[in-house]
């Protein structure tokens, strides 16, 4: 479809609002009454008017315009008492109200958020949202809560290898997803090289990835986005909640600033294995550091009846290495401003200003033979959204944001004893710009579509160079560009479309399309995320990726929507897609992008899935069948060939067991095909060495993984005024000795002959942690 | 890049993990054999030899396929000599090599022809070797660390490599292969260790600085990538593992490089 035609249609949808009748909006917040946080996502329906409703915002705010009259309206939210409200409609209304947590007996496990039937009423397929109260017994890695632990068990959501923390959706790569905390993106999402993520369980409210059919608020990943929200603090009274785990300790503190207008949380994680080594009288592990923390923060405020501020900020850091000898610091800083306008009923608005930094410092030596080493990822952001509820049938959401980028790739000090020359490669600058504009359409109390367009664009800007390279990746021109002078420029158009036909109570069909655009590129000397990733921009020679992504599934819900089905399948098409010459450096080589090749991707699949939501046993079951392919001129002949994430089958199996009121068993599966690799397909010998010789990318795999975890969660007090609870996990509970590594080396015994040595992590990873609130 | 593997390999092993090993049966198929030519031409006055093999299948320990039949042909200046065949591979011919001139070699085998080229460079002086006593931390071992001190010229890109013998003996695992270039450090007296290996007091060392070109340095940087981290594992050397870049036409593996040193000694704690 051309842009022109889009435009029209989108024109001619919104005009064709009925008129006539004399129309009244209600409109207001919605709250959990428990502890005054925002609901988002609570439905708000119509008894006497079929098909029409409105679903609350991320601030819980909603807005519905009906014609004058007497209405039922109805508040709901799942594992929350419904609210019936009569209402007299003959001006416009402001309704807040708080929805109570409904008192949990053994048959309301809550699993998933809001409407029992969402999964077939919502017009959002390709979309999971994960509560991380919802998450709370499952089977943890070294006992804490991972809310991107959890998304990889979701169909179509793949781990980045054992432990890791990175994530590939639909066949797309580790750096096609945009992962945002509280709107600002977070550049390296781990701890510990990715054996832990950096949400902190007791700091996160909740996630929601969009795998497909994204909305056009979102851009810049072209694979996925994971929307990631702190918790806004108990505005009703002070709370304190804490844990006690095998490898860290978390404690969060929260309440009211002013009782029902604001409140704040603070929430901080740390590990302690270092406390541990601190303690050994071998100097080489005194001395050394291996820790990591967060620290979350929130507050928001209400101004005025009409104004809201939410300030919310994530600081964290990894420190490990010995003093004096080797580190390696990494860690991120995020910061979130927003202010929530009613203009009137109708018009909301949210303004942020985000800041977000991603910096890394690795050193080696102390003093004069010291060599140390930083890099900066460095965003300025500034959106506008607004959400204007035209008419029960449409509602509008349009906005822009502009982000200015900063990299730093590499600031090298050296002492003057190393002989190397202290130096800093040249920054990079750019902007990252785009206007959106979308309508939700209610086309009949079946029929709903969401459709939009977003054009973004960049602009690279100077200081700057550009190099132009021959085919062997050899610097043959070179460009400078001044202070401020504008540099390469790309822009696109990026329609979305999400649809979703509701056949009956228990079913409904979902049809999704989006095309992106993506600007900045991870570029990654290993597999599994690192923390010296290299991130560059587009360029002269790296155009930016782009990806559009068709998807169709069936819902099905069954016994009074206690089993939730669906079936999706899906088709995506990447261009400009990044890979590696033969021997390409990434780390600190200015002349990196002669080193790229640039190919085509096509991943496609079919992602089956059977949630239970009810009863003493809930959980889920997914299957995804899907390949994920690549194809460069220069790598593999020209020929389609294996991407490294090209799982092929792969089984998730998440079950939540009530064996009382204070036992929760808990057991989660996994299953799937290895990874495509490259292995030697022969030897020989050169300087006194066997080498391997190879002959084709990724013509290999990874043997296949699987591993099963279980978790034990015992309330071991529960009152008003104290809870606690233990939870036991074991990860790998029947030590599958699943393959990290693959290395084919010359055999200790008899340095002639060859072997393939395989390298597991871990075999069982026990883990205990202790949780209260008070 | 090596460092900061290192610090991973640090932290992955020594604190989080009960990592296993164990050897595991790999089915690999076996491509169609391919020839490599190796050819290292010394400086001064040395008998020259090339080497003409072919890749064998990865898990077959017996000795690769030697190539007997070849016609070799070194050329430079205005003098071309034929290198001739000495069994098991080997050509060799005593051949007094001079600085900055460039040796072409041309290989024929089976009617296939290969072609490669390097230039003799003048050798890079070493200033200074010490050793120092140091503490471990990790895999890295408390021990006595070698280092060496050069003065790189400023006005071109150099390209090196560092090699040693220990007690005489030849040290030449793959942890011992050191390449760099002057990226960094160009036009200064940089210092330069053996890696992370440790010697004991008494151990005689004995280093040569190699001065090569930089498809000689391409070669032995990628080659290194591809020893140091080969397979299917997350952090493998190279970001994406293939063959190293070989200075060879015609898609051989191996290489022709001209080697030209200084060397130094040092007897560890005296």
């Amino acid at each position: 479809m051309n842009i022109n035609s889009f435009l029209t249609l989108i024109l001619l949808l919104i005009s064709s609002y009925s008129f006539g009748q004399t129309k009244y909006t209600l409109s207001g917040q919605i709250k959990d009454a428990s502890n005054g946080e925002d609901l988002p996502f609570a439905t708000i329906t119509v008894k006497e008017q079929k098909g029409v409703g409105v679903t609350a915002n991320t601030y819980g705010y909603y807005s519905l315009s009906l014609p004058a009259g007497n209405y039922t309206v109805i508040y709901q939210y799942i594992g929350y008492n419904v609210i019936e409200k009569s209402i007299e409609l003959n001006q416009n209304i402001n309704i807040s109200l708080e929805l109570s947590p409904s008192a949990q007996s053994l048959e309301e496990v809550v699993v998933t958020a809001e409407r029992e039937d969402r999964n077939i009423t919502s017009n959002e397929g390709s979309v999971t949202k994960i509560d991380t109260k919802s998450i709370r017994e499952l089977p943890t890695f070294g006992g804490e809560v991972d809310i991107i632990k959890v998304m990889q068990t979701q169909p179509g959501v793949k781990s980045s290898g054992e432990g890791g923390s990175g994530f590939y959706v639909r066949g797309g790569g580790l750096d096609q997803n945009l992962v945002l905390l509280d709107e600002a993106p977070v550049y390296n999402p781990s701890h510990l090289l990715g054996f832990f993520s950096v949400f902190n369980g007791d700091a996160i409210k909740g996630a929601t990835m969009y795998k497909g059919g994204m909305m056009p608020e979102y851009g810049g990943r072209t694979s996925s986005v994971l929307d990631i929200r702190m918790k806004d603090g108990n505005a009703k009274e002070y709370s304190v909640a804490g844990g006690i785990g095998t490898i860290a300790s978390r404690l969060t503190v929260e309440g009211p600033i002013v009782k029902d207008k604001g409140s704040f949380m603070i929430s901080g994680r740390r590990t302690y294995a270092d406390i541990f080594l601190g303690l050994s009288n071998d100097p080489s592990f005194s001395n050394s550091n291996l820790y990591f923390y967060d620290l979350n923060l929130k507050a928001n405020y209400r101004i005025s009846e009409k104004d809201r501020i939410f300030i919310s900020g994530y600081f964290g850091q990894d420190k490990l290495g010995m003093d004096g000898s080797v580190n390696m610091d990494y860690g991120n800083a995020t910061g979130t401003m927003r202010w929530n306008h009613v203009f009137n009923s109708k018009l909301f608005s949210n303004t942020s200003f985000i800041y977000s930094n991603y910096n890394y410092e690795f050193g080696f030596g102390a003093d004069e033979d010291q060599i140390s080493l930083e890099s900066v990822i460095k965003d300025i952001n500034i959106k506008q959204d607004f959400s204007y509820y035209a008419s029960t049938k449409h509602t509008i959401k349009f906005g822009f944001n502009a982000i200015h980028h900063t990299i730093e790739p590499g600031n090298l000090s050296a002492g003057a004893n190393t002989g190397v020359n202290s130096k800093d490669s040249e920054k990079k600058y750019g902007i990252e710009g785009a206007l959106y504009i979308q309508d939700e359409f209610k086309v009949s109390d079946r029929f709903s579509l969401k459709y939009g367009l977003r054009y973004s664009l960049f602009q690279g800007i100077g200081t700057g160079t550009e190099y132009e390279y021959n085919d062997k990746g050899e610097v043959i021109g070179t460009k400078k560009y001044d202070d401020g002078e504008p540099m390469q420029y790309f822009g696109g158009f990026e329609p979305r479309l999400s649809a979703n036909y509701i056949i009956n109570t228990k079913s409904s069909v979902k049809l999704g399309y989006n095309k992106n655009y993506q600007y900045l590129h991870m570029l990654s000397n290993s597999t599994s995320s690192s923390p010296t990733d290299t991130w560059i921009m587009s360029s002269n020679n790296v155009k930016p990726q782009e990806a559009e992504q068709i998807s169709l599934g069936y819902f099905r819900n069954f016994k009074e929507n206690t089993f939730e089905t669906s079936v999706e399948a899906y088709y995506k098409d990447m261009r400009n897609v990044i890979d590696y010459k033969t021997g390409a450096n990434v780390f600190l080589n200015e002349q990196l992008e002669g080193d790229l090749v640039y190919g085509k991707g096509r991943a496609y699949g079919i992602e089956f899935m059977i949630k239970k939501n009810k009863g003493r046993l809930t959980g889920w079951l997914g299957y995804t069948l899907a390949r994920s392919e690549k194809q460069f001129d220069e790598i593999n002949n020209g020929q389609w060939f294996a991407a490294r994430q090209d799982r092929i089958h792969d089984i998730n199996l998440v079950a939540v067991y009530k064996i009382n009121p204070k036992l929760t068993l808990s057991g989660n599966f996994v299953y799937y095909t290895g990874d495509a690799v490259t292995f030697p397909s022969g030897r020989y010998e050169v300087d006194g060495k066997v080498v391997p010789y190879y002959t084709e990318r990724n013509g290999y795999r990874m043997p296949d993984y699987h591993r099963l975890d279980l978790a034990l969660t015992w309330i071991r007090k529960k009152t008003d005024k104290f809870e606690s609870s233990w939870n036991f996990s074991l990860y790998n509970v029947y030590g599958r000795e699943n393959a990290y590594t693959i290395s084919f080396v010359p055999s200790e015994e008899d340095p002639n002959k060859t072997e393939a040595l395989q390298v597991a992590l871990f075999k069982w990873v026990p883990s205990v942690t202790y949780n209260f609130k008070f | 890049m090596r460092s900061i593997q290192f610090i991973l390999a640090v932290i992955t092993v020594a604190f989080l993990v009960t990592a296993c090993e164990k050897v595991i049966d790999v089915d690999l198929k076996d491509a169609t054999p391919k020839i490599v030519i190796e050819a290292v031409l010394m400086k001064g006055e040395n008998v020259f030899e090339v080497k003409i093999s072919k890749t064998a299948p990865y898990f077959d320990n017996s000795p690769s396929e030697k190539i007997d039949n070849a016609d070799v042909t070194l050329t430079y200046l205005d003098r071309s000599v034929t290198i001739p065949n000495t069994g098991n591979g080997s050509y060799t011919l005593p051949i007094n090599a001079i600085i900055n001139t460039e040796y072409h070699l041309e290989v024929n085998v089976e009617d296939e022809v290969y072609n490669a080229s390097t230039t003799m460079l003048d050798k890079v002086l070493i200033d200074s070797i010490y050793s120092e006593y140091e503490e471990g931390f990790g895999p890295r071992e408390s021990g006595y660390y070698v280092y060496v001190k050069y003065t790189d010229p400023g006005d071109i890109e150099n390209f090196y490599r560092l090699t040693h013998d220990v007690n005489g003996e030849y040290q030449n695992t793959e942890d011992d292969l050191r390449v760099f270039n002057d990226v960094r450090n160009n036009g200064n007296q940089p210092r330069v260790s053996l890696g992370f290996k440790v010697f004991e007091e008494g151990d005689v060392v004995d280093v040569k600085l190699i001065h090569f070109d930089e498809a000689s340095y391409d070669y032995f940087s990628s080659l290194n990538d591809i020893i140091g981290g080969s397979g299917g594992g997350p952090s493998g050397g190279a970001a994406a593992p293939g063959n190293p870049l070989s200075n060879w036409s015609n898609d051989a593996l191996g290489y022709f490089s001209a080697y030209n040193y200084d060397s130094a000694s040092i007897i560890i704690g005296q």
